[in-house]
């Protein structure tokens, strides 16, 4: 995928951290989804359609939905609750709005997000689409945001941008 | 008397954030709205002195609230806290008599402080 489609959502999952939590974030190095690797514990899910569509994921660990969690609502929870569900939603929300600012021309609509828990889950993209991870390193451990885009052609059939 | 507070966004955790910042500052939170009718309804039912409105809500959005409010109340003083994912909208809601605009993501501070300015020259909220 290209870097004027990436970009916009590195830059917003970033601004997002720092903002939101006051974390910094690190990128690591960009690598294409195989589906082999797992994710972390909790997912956050968005639909994105217009001129382009895909999906963003946003995947933590547990300690850091935890972390992020009582970040934003000042109390611990103990476990993946509700909040949790709604802290890492939200911010994949967040994460996809800021990137669908910087693609206008895209004409993005976002979905609801949706919340996936648990070990060793698996967010799969259809074949066609291949998704980009980025893995960003933060003190409760990495983050990484994964986007697949497919941009339509003029007759409307989605074309593989260039990689 | 406390300043009150209508707080709407589809959003449960940030509605939760927004009143635990607005109840610090001093402010009386006194309704909650996840839609935009549901905003309009709740302002007509309790007058409050400001309000914190999402844009991008589902069903009737953020403008239509926008437009309810200032139809029964053009000196309503909203306070858009919504993700900048169109300018165009942006513009519309000013159009529309929104007061101030905070994006998200935003820090407590920022929201703080643009809270703060709904009522210039007034000291805060007891």
């Amino acid at each position: 995928m290209n870097a004027e489609l990436i970009n916009p959502f590195l830059a917003s999952a970033i601004s997002a951290f720092e903002t939101m939590l006051g974390w910094p974030l690190t990128r690591g190095a960009l690598y294409i989804k195989t589906g082999s690797q797992p994710e972390h514990e909790v997912s956050g899910v968005i639909g994105l359609s217009g001129k382009a569509q895909g999906t963003v994921v946003l995947s933590l660990t547990e300690q850091a939905a935890l972390r992020a969690t009582a970040k934003l609502l000042e109390e611990e929870p103990a476990e993946i609750d509700g909040n949790v569900t709604d802290a890492v939603g939200e911010l994949t929300n967040i994460i996809a709005g800021g990137a669908k600012a910087q693609l206008e021309h895209l004409e993005l609509r976002v979905s609801l997000p949706t919340v996936i828990t648990g070990n060793n889950h698996r967010v799969e993209f259809p074949s066609r689409v291949t998704p980009i991870c980025i893995p960003l390193e933060s003190e409760y451990g990495v983050v990484t945001v994964e986007v697949g885009l497919v941009v339509k052609s003029g007759d409307g059939a989605p074309q593989r941008p260039r990689e | 008397m406390p300043r009150t507070l209508l707080v709407a966004d589809d959003a449960l955790i940030i509605r939760e954030i927004i009143k635990d910042l607005a109840v610090g500052a001093g402010w009386e939170v006194v309704g909650e709205a996840s839609n935009g009718q549901e905003a309009i309804d709740r302002y007509r039912q309790l007058h409050p002195d400001a309000v914190t409105l999402d844009l991008v809500m589902p069903g009737h959005d953020g403008l239509h609230a926008l437009h309810g409010i200032m139809e029964f109340d053009p000196g309503a003083k909203v306070l858009v806290v919504s993700a900048l994912e169109q300018r165009g909208v942006l513009k519309d809601a000013f159009k529309a008599g929104a007061a101030d605009f905070v994006s998200k993501p935003f820090d407590k501070q920022s929201l703080q402080v643009s809270l703060e300015r709904l009522f210039p020259g007034a000291a805060a909220p007891q």
